[in-house]
């Protein structure tokens, strides 16, 4: 007998079911967060938890955020900066004010990326709940520019910021992409003597701008 | 090869553990720490209550129906390329994972921590066949480069103050003495990085597997994970057949409760939520997805309506963090993969209950870890239909046979209960003893063993009885 058979011949034993008997439907999903927040309640929100698990939200609602990654980028000196294939960075990385930089292409290979000292990415939702970015890698090449790199700097359009994760989980529906990433401020640890150390295997800096 | 204590010896653990003063202290600070965090997240969560309702049910009715989710997960996960396999018992499990390390790894795995791996003794098997498996998670791999189990199934580390974590890395990777944790950290990243470069093949765990859409969810908070089940070419995840929900909106509830049950955190920094392999050629991702579905001894607690709850278990770790013995004795008293109260509850469900059979006594029964549980699992009662499992024996598994002493005085006890006269007659006794010879008696065995890590109250001049038709009379 195949461990498949063993493992579900024991679950129904115990259960005491036969093989394709029926299930009733489960527990209904109730609405836990909420979903009552407008536009500018909820960016005002995103900023709060933002900030209070160590990102930094920029607004660049005026340019595109050009003014915002501009600065951030410049007074890093970069020798090698990942971006993502995302129409936004794509625009943003043309501009003549940013097209000098040491831009990698959006396909660097693993090596480049180890090597990056900073990544531009987008988001595809933001939650104003948890001051969370979610990263549909389906839709974007951006599972290790957001990673990789010191430094992580998200273009995050303002209306895709939704009021909780229930109503993500809900527009993300089926079929589901290989992967989506949900990003909550940089990355961190506290194992020794639970005290907060920033950037262990991920970025070291998060910085969100609203466009 | 990391060993853990003999879990038979726990009372000799307990006690040799009392004795670490440094240990003692890093619980009790840590002890404070999760509290006050966890209190804090509770406070922004006025729902909690109806969260911890909801994710119970949810886990009822998955586990009441195990078989379907399971074939369910299997169907979906399939279709989206993932290929699932399944594993009865341990030696099936690291069989499997082996057979892909060999195929793919060129040497090294990096890993994500996993209690499961860990339950399996998968790096033992890995190692013995030559297979470099490297912890990525900072504390996981502060034990494994101090060759010593987890400490705990949240922060493996815990007991280990900075100045033992600065002398480990100075010795085992280079590190200037002294250095802080954020030089140790810094260090962990770069020496860690190397590997994650290197590696192909990513093991992890899962902290739940979507039945609906075939997905695993992993939650973290260094980005570990991330790198494990995105940059090497093949990805494996062990996990347990109890981690299924049914839907891909049942994670909205349990997101809720994980994080701030574990350390306090609304949402752990990152989530991963993947779905089958990459699904394009030129895509970021695995090429290949990997899911085991381990029994190992999960299946037998769906037996029983009072150990199924056993199942509903999410691992976060709070009931360890309110635990009065947890907090004295730390992790490797228990001398399982699974400490404190959810720890004693499981081992001895898991393994041959005669080899767990002193797990089940250790705890005070206070109720702690029953009020903080996030699926509220009644680990009180579990812990009591497991002391009866243990002294009267189950199928297959004969009764502990009490002590000799402990036996007739069980059998007076019930003797002198059933009869109220007596009773009386022997309780007055009692009291007169008490208060003629009390502290000569309590330095005599059988006393004396008892009271070595009690307090004996003195007993009430008079008794209720007396009290109660004293106070009708007035």
């Amino acid at each position: 007998m195949s461990a498949r058979e063993t493992i579900l011949g024991a679950v129904r034993g115990h259960l005491g079911r036969n093989a394709g008997a029926g299930v009733g439907p489960p527990p209904p999903v109730p609405l836990l967060g909420r979903v009552d927040l407008d536009g500018p309640a909820k960016l005002l929100q995103f900023g709060e938890r933002l900030a209070a698990v160590g990102g930094t939200l920029h607004l660049g609602l005026a340019d595109g955020g050009l003014a915002a990654v501009r600065e951030l980028l410049h007074r890093r000196a970069p020798a090698a900066v990942a971006r993502s294939d995302a129409p936004l960075v794509a625009a943003l990385c043309a501009h003549a004010d940013l097209c000098r930089l040491p831009w990698l292409s959006p396909t660097a290979t693993k090596q480049e990326l180890f090597a990056a000292d900073a990544g531009v990415t987008a988001a595809q939702w933001a939650i104003a709940e948890t001051g969370t970015l979610v990263l549909v890698h389906d839709d974007e090449r951006h599972r290790l520019a957001s990673l990789l790199p010191p430094v992580h700097l998200c273009l995050l359009p303002a209306a895709r910021i939704l009021a909780d994760q229930g109503e993500l989980l809900r527009t993300l529906g089926a079929p589901l992409p290989p992967a989506v990433t949900f990003v909550t401020g940089p990355s961190r640890t506290a194992d020794i003597e639970l005290q907060l150390v920033v950037g262990v295997h991920g970025p070291k800096e998060l910085h969100v701008v609203v466009v | 090869m990391p060993r853990h204590l003999p879990m038979q010896e726990f009372a000799a653990n307990a006690a040799r553990a009392l004795q670490d003063t440094q240990q003692r202290q890093a619980l009790r600070a840590a002890a404070a720490t999760f509290a006050a965090r966890r209190q804090a997240a509770l406070q922004q969560a006025p729902d909690w209550q109806r969260w911890r309702e909801q994710a119970r049910a949810v886990k009822d009715h998955t586990l009441q129906h195990l078989d379907h989710y399971l074939e369910s997960f299997e169907r979906n996960a399939t279709a989206r390329g993932a290929r699932v396999h399944w594993a009865a018992d341990a030696g099936e499990a690291v069989r499997l994972v082996l057979e892909l390390a060999r195929a793919h790894a060129g040497g090294l795995c990096v890993k994500a921590k996993s209690m499961t791996t860990e339950e399996v003794r998968l790096n033992d098997t890995l190692e013995r066949a030559g297979i470099e498996a490297v912890e990525t998670d900072l504390g996981e791999w502060i034990q494994q480069l101090a060759g010593e189990t987890p400490f705990h199934i949240l922060v493996p580390a815990i007991h280990k103050s900075r100045g033992q974590i600065a002398e480990l890395f100075a010795q085992k990777i280079g590190t200037p003495p002294g250095a802080d944790p954020p030089a140790l950290t810094a260090a962990a990243r770069a020496t860690l990085r190397a590997k994650f470069a290197r590696a192909g093949l990513g093991i992890s765990g899962a902290n739940l597997l979507v039945a609906e859409t075939g997905s695993l969810l992993l939650l973290e908070n260094e980005g570990n994970i991330r790198l494990v089940t995105s940059v090497p070419k093949v990805h494996v995840a062990l996990a347990g057949i109890e981690k299924l929900v049914p839907r891909l909106a049942d994670l909205d509830v349990f997101l809720r409760l994980l994080p701030r049950s574990g350390t306090g955190q609304a949402l752990s920094t990152y989530q991963s939520l993947l779905t089958g392999p990459k699904s394009r050629p030129g895509d970021e991702g695995p090429e290949e997805l990997h899911v085991v579905l381990l029994d190992n001894g999960r299946s037998r607690m769906l037996a029983h309506e009072v150990t199924r709850p056993s199942l509903a278990c999410i691992r976060c770790g709070a009931c360890l963090n309110v635990c009065p013995v947890y907090q004295q004795v730390g992790g490797h008293a228990y001398g399982s993969v699974y400490p404190g109260p959810i720890g004693a509850v499981v081992t001895p469900q898991l393994l041959p209950l005669a080899d767990a059979a002193a797990l089940p006594f250790a705890s005070s029964l206070c109720g702690a870890c029953r009020d903080v549980c996030p699926v509220r699992i009644d680990i009180p009662r579990l812990l009591l239909h497991l002391r009866a499992e243990v002294r009267e024996g189950t199928p297959g598994v004969p009764a502990a046979k009490p002590a000799r002493l402990e036996r007739i005085a069980m059998r007076v006890g019930a003797f002198v209960m059933a009869r109220p006269r007596l009773y009386r007659f022997a309780t007055g006794c009692a009291r007169l003893l008490d208060r003629l010879a009390g502290p000569l008696l309590h330095r005599l065995p059988p006393l004396s063993r008892w009271r070595a890590g009690r307090e004996v109250p003195q007993l009430a001049r008079k008794d209720f009885r007396t009290r109660w038709a004293q106070r009708r009379r007035s």
